[in-house]
């Protein structure tokens, strides 16, 4: 293996690029005759599905973990083999490379890949929220968004700018943008003024880093009408085709999970920081147990209304006419073709049956 | 609360001496010795932990300053490469073996590599970046940039592009080279634009190992578990002997963990480049521990070494115990030696104690051994002194009081010899009866007799009367040959001292039979006393002379009881109206008188008692004999005698009627009533009688006869004259 001078503590949030190139599908097709075949084994023949998150192991994916580890995906009649995550690979690859059967991805990249071709369909969404900031800090006089004018603001590359660039349009702003790395060294050792950070793991690494939230100023994007969902689940369209019941048991044995997770966090941490001691990322259960925490406020955010795991047609809106605005797609996709509500649709399935 | 107080203090008094010496030496002992312990643990405390502070400091600038140097020499390399850069424009062909002799010429740097803009090294190449490192086979060249590495946006690129300054990275995993931890320097470099503005070109980098530093750190050892550790400038650990800290946790995350706000503040101090000292609490091992501080002037990670003050401390603790120890023992020591003293010094007073006892139970003769210390030396003599002057001392008053007391009651004796206040001069008034008694005629019957035989003959008289007058707690004021002065009524108050004293002289008398007849037996002479008692107010107590005392009456009282026994005669008890008038309903009286007294305006009536009724049941024998008339008149000569001189003689007189008590005569002359007379007489044969007879005129009739005729009561008969009366009666 190369030696990468500079490479990052692991484990950080780290934006997921872009990467061209379709691969194959044997690995779904082979999964798919499995699942066409097994339907009549009973509880002892469960189906065999892959799922891939987009990083590394973290808090961010705890309810996948716990879902595995409580034996949820078993009880649904699925042996779920969750391959890992990380900056070379991700949902998207998932998807592109039929690497798994499902994997996850921020909505924006999903309708991105989606009007950019990917045959791919939301099967959840599971962040009703956006948890992305802008961080900066209050010596440098930045309180308000104007106070940005001019300043250097270090931005993760892709997808990541879209959020922060409708931010600076809707106050004016022009500002030198710096790119982001996979640490916030450069902003922590005042080389830029404000940077991009994630509530639920940079915002937490900075504290951790020595700085007191009185000594920044947090622009949510949330608080600036730019409230894009994030996380969600993926599958190709095909395996949804093909096999509907068994994305429905995914989502619904997902989503239990996620609920058992906020039940029991400190049983949800046990697992999820074994799953991060397997694959020897560097970070601790403080900063787990912090994200965990957001990850519950974006899942299930106070006073939405929305059930979880459901794309709401008005945030799907949204973060598309964003992209559109932003040029990053040139049509957007009919959110019916992009989104699948499995819960409700297998059951109205069985229902005309 | 009060109560027990009390009781603690009943006890403290009753404590033996070896208790309060205990308690009170042993707590003095123990307070001075538990002072000096504390202020000598304080006081090392204080100077341990300073030097300690100081050790420490130095040991961590020191180890500062080494991992310092290797930081710098390692910056000299590539800030040469980017200067030789800078200087010389190179083409690729000349910089990567450059590279290459830089890395062979530092060991210490694991790769190096120099990374430039886009297109800028050359205008083919968007990404430039070779890269030469210490493989597994020798050194070996790769280049970097590509769609899977796009350096721009990392650390090791942006931040001295951003910054303008070479600086090294924050410590990552070398994902190539296994579980190390390594670290970069940065060094931007610049070059002229076409412009002729400084524009900048790219990076040299230079990879370093810290293996080296974790052994540095690892080194130190403070103590028996001190230790050093190293945090970067985020406060993640680079180095900590609990290896799941390093690269994982954060001094911060530690901090937010344990919910401990001090360690954030320690944290952001460190971080900050600040040096310091703090007391804290171990975050790995929760002991109360210090943590000295200093950064690396290099890259601002900061040095912390740690220790606990426990260890500190430790020997010294150790030191104080045995300290202790051996302090307690001693205090043991000193408490047997204080229990083993002061029963030594307590025997002797112990034996003092029991002897003291039996001299109190009358022993003493017994002594105690004069021995042990001095002091207790000097108070076994005083002791043995005291029994002895005890001995003489109760000799003497036994002599005293056994002398003493043949005269005075025991009653006087004990009150004199108990009271102190009654030794004192000076006397009271006080109404009391007195006695007076006299042998009449004593000093003309013995005239005669031998010495020795007066005193036989005395003393046997006297110690029966003294005997009654003791048995009657009467006073012996005084004996004078054969008169006796005694009272009644003090020195104890006695409420019937007129019936006492009539009472004792009734007895007194009658008790003169007995004291006759032994007389006669011995051939003594007949004895009659004349026994006078009268009550009155006198002053009592001691009278005379410091040197000389006597418990003694005084008063015209006493001279007055003194005039009435000269008018007693022989057999007679009589008593003052003063006494009769108190004893009036218990005494029998015979016949009763008036007399004309020196001084006294009116005459005295005295009563001459012969008997006492109630619980004394006296009553005198009748020895008033019947006169016999004397067929033929006894011719008398009367010598008249005024304190025991003839004043005067009656030659012509004639006894006309005699018995063996008394005389009636017929005289003439003069002759008074109550005068003492001295009979003469002579025998049929005109010889004068030998031995002599005395007796008192107790009446005069001078009417019923021409010449006169007196009445005489004998007062005194010698046993010739004894004998001489005798053969008239029969």
């Amino acid at each position: 293996m190369t030696h990468l001078p500079g490479s990052p503590a692991r484990g950080r949030f780290r934006p997921v690029s872009a990467a061209a190139g379709f691969q194959g599908l044997m690995a779904g097709l082979v999964l798919l005759a499995i699942c066409l075949t097994g339907q009549v084994a009973g509880a002892a023949a469960l189906e065999k599905v892959t799922f891939m998150p987009q990083w590394l192991p973290q808090a961010q994916f705890v309810g996948y973990y716990v879902a595995q580890e409580k034996g949820i995906y078993r009880r649904h009649g699925l042996e779920v083999k969750i391959l890992r995550g990380g900056p070379d690979r991700g949902g998207t690859d998932a998807m592109q490379n039929a690497k798994a059967d499902f994997g996850t991805m921020f909505l924006a990249t999903g309708i991105k890949k989606r009007a950019q071709g990917l045959k791919i369909v939301n099967i959840a969404q599971t962040g009703q929220r956006s948890a992305f900031l802008l961080v900066a800090k209050k010596n440098h006089g930045i309180h308000t968004p104007l106070d940005l004018m001019g300043k250097k603001v270090s931005l993760w590359d892709g997808d990541f700018q879209i959020q922060p660039r409708l931010f600076f349009q809707k106050y004016n702003l022009a500002v030198t943008v710096v790119p982001q790395s996979a640490t916030l060294n450069l902003f922590l050792r005042d080389g830029v003024h404000a940077a991009s950070a994630m509530r639920y793991n940079e915002y937490h690494l900075l504290l951790n880093a020595g700085v007191d939230p009185e000594e920044l100023t947090v622009f949510a994007m949330a608080d600036h009408g730019l409230d894009f969902p994030e996380d969600g689940i993926y599958c190709r369209e095909e395996t949804w085709r093909r096999h509907p019941e068994r994305c429905r048991k995914f989502v619904a044995a997902s989503l239990e999970g996620w609920r058992e997770a906020f039940a029991h966090p400190e049983e949800a941490l046990n697992i999820v920081m074994k799953y991060i001691m397997a694959a020897g990322v560097k970070t601790n259960r403080v900063h787990q147990k912090w994200m965990l925490e957001h990850m519950q406020k974006v899942i299930e955010p106070p006073k939405s209304g929305v059930s979880m795991g459901f794309l709401a047609p008005g945030d799907y809106e949204r973060v598309a006419q964003a992209l559109l605005s932003e040029q990053v797609i040139k049509i957007a996709p009919d959110y019916a073709a992009f989104y699948r509500d499995v819960l409700n649709h297998v059951e109205k399935r069985q229902s005309r049956r | 609360m009060r109560r027990f107080t009390g009781m603690s203090s009943i006890m403290w008094k009753n404590a033996s001496l070896a208790a309060k010496l205990i308690i009170l030496i042993g707590t003095a002992t123990a307070c001075i010795f538990l002072a000096v312990l504390i202020y000598n643990y304080q006081s090392s405390k204080a100077t341990l932990l300073r030097e300690m502070q100081e050790k420490v400091r130095n040991l961590t600038l020191k180890t500062v300053f080494q991992i310092d140097a290797i930081l710098n020499s390692v910056e000299k390399v590539p800030e040469g490469v980017a200067t030789f850069l800078e200087c010389n424009c190179p083409h690729n062909s000349s910089l990567e073996p450059y590279l290459k002799q830089m890395i062979r010429q530092n060991p210490n740097i694991y790769g190096m590599a120099a990374a430039f803009e886009p297109h800028s090294f050359d205008p083919k190449k968007y990404y430039y970046s070779p890269y030469v490192y210490q493989g597994p086979e020798g050194l070996q060249q790769t280049y970097l940039g590509g769609d899977g590495y796009h350096y721009f946006s990392w650390d090791w690129y942006l931040l001295p592009k951003e910054m303008k300054q070479a600086l090294w990275s924050e410590p990552y995993y070398d994902e190539g080279g296994g579980n190390v931890i390594m670290t970069t320097y940065s060094v931007p470099v610049y070059r002229l634009s076409s412009n002729g503005a400084r524009e900048f070109w790219g990076v040299v980098t230079a990879d370093i190992s810290l293996l080296w530093l974790e052994m540095i750190v690892a080194k130190v050892k403070i103590l028996r578990s001190g230790y050093a550790f190293l945090i970067s400038q985020n406060g993640d650990f680079i180095t900590h002997p609990h290896e799941n800290f390093i690269m994982q946790e954060s001094i911060f995350s530690l901090a937010e963990a344990r919910q401990d706000p001090e360690l954030r503040r320690i944290g952001q101090a460190m971080i900050r480049r600040e040096e310091g000292l703090v007391h804290i609490t171990d975050f790995y091992t929760g002991e109360k521990s210090v943590l000295f501080y200093a950064p690396l002037p290099s890259n601002g990670w900061s040095l912390g070494v740690i220790f606990p003050e426990n260890e500190l401390f430790g020997e010294l603790r150790v030191l104080s115990l045995n300290l202790a120890l051996m302090g307690f023992s001693g205090l043991v020591f000193l408490m047997l030696l204080i229990v083993v003293i002061s029963r030594k010094i307590t025997h002797p007073l112990r034996t003092l104690a029991t002897t003291t006892q039996a001299i109190g139970h009358g022993d003493f003769a017994v002594t105690v051994p004069e021995t042990g210390p001095r002091e207790i030396q000097h108070l076994s003599q005083a002791f043995n002194r005291l029994g002895r002057q005890l001995t003489e001392y109760i000799e003497k008053r036994d002599f005293i009081r056994d002398t003493f007391g043949r005269y005075v009651t025991q009653e006087v004796v004990k009150k004199l010899i108990e009271s102190k206040d009654s030794l004192q001069l000076g006397g009271e008034n006080r109404e009391l009866s007195i006695l007076m008694s006299d042998l009449r005629g004593f000093t003309a019957i013995t005239a005669t007799m031998d010495p020795q035989e007066v005193v036989v003959f005395l003393n046997r008289y006297l110690a029966k009367m003294i005997e009654i007058l003791i048995d009657h707690r009467a006073v012996i004021d005084e004996i004078v040959g054969d008169g006796i002065l005694a009272f009644f009524g003090a020195p104890e108050p006695l409420a019937d001292h007129p019936e006492q004293a009539v009472a004792c002289a009734l007895r007194m008398q009658a008790a003169m039979v007995e004291i006759n007849a032994a007389n006669k037996a011995d051939g003594f002479p007949h004895l009659e006393m004349g026994i006078a008692v009268n009550t009155g107010d006198v002053v009592v107590g001691n009278i005379g002379s410091e040197r000389r005392t006597k418990y003694s009456i005084i008063g015209a009282q006493v001279n007055f009881t003194g005039r009435m026994e000269s008018y007693t005669v022989g057999d007679q008890v009589l008593i003052s109206p003063s006494t009769y008038a108190v004893v009036r309903d218990l005494v029998e009286v015979r016949d009763s008188f008036q007399v004309e007294m020196k001084g006294l305006p009116e005459p005295v009536t005295l009563y001459d008692i012969c008997g006492m009724s109630g619980p004394y049941q006296i009553t005198l024998p009748d020895t008033a004999h019947d006169l016999v008339l004397l067929s033929r008149p006894l011719p008398v000569r009367l010598n008249r005698i005024r304190d025991k001189i003839v004043i005067g003689v009656v030659a012509e007189s004639w006894v006309s009627q005699i018995s063996l008590t008394e005389a009636l005569v017929e005289f003439r002359g003069g002759l008074r009533e109550w005068e003492d007379v001295r009979l003469l007489l002579w025998d049929e044969k005109g010889q004068e009688i030998p031995g002599k007879i005395f007796g008192k005129v107790v009446s005069l009739n001078r009417r019923a006869h021409p010449n006169g005729q007196a009445r005489i009561r004998f007062t005194s008969v010698s046993p010739e004259y004894y004998a001489f009366l005798y053969q008239f009666i029969t």
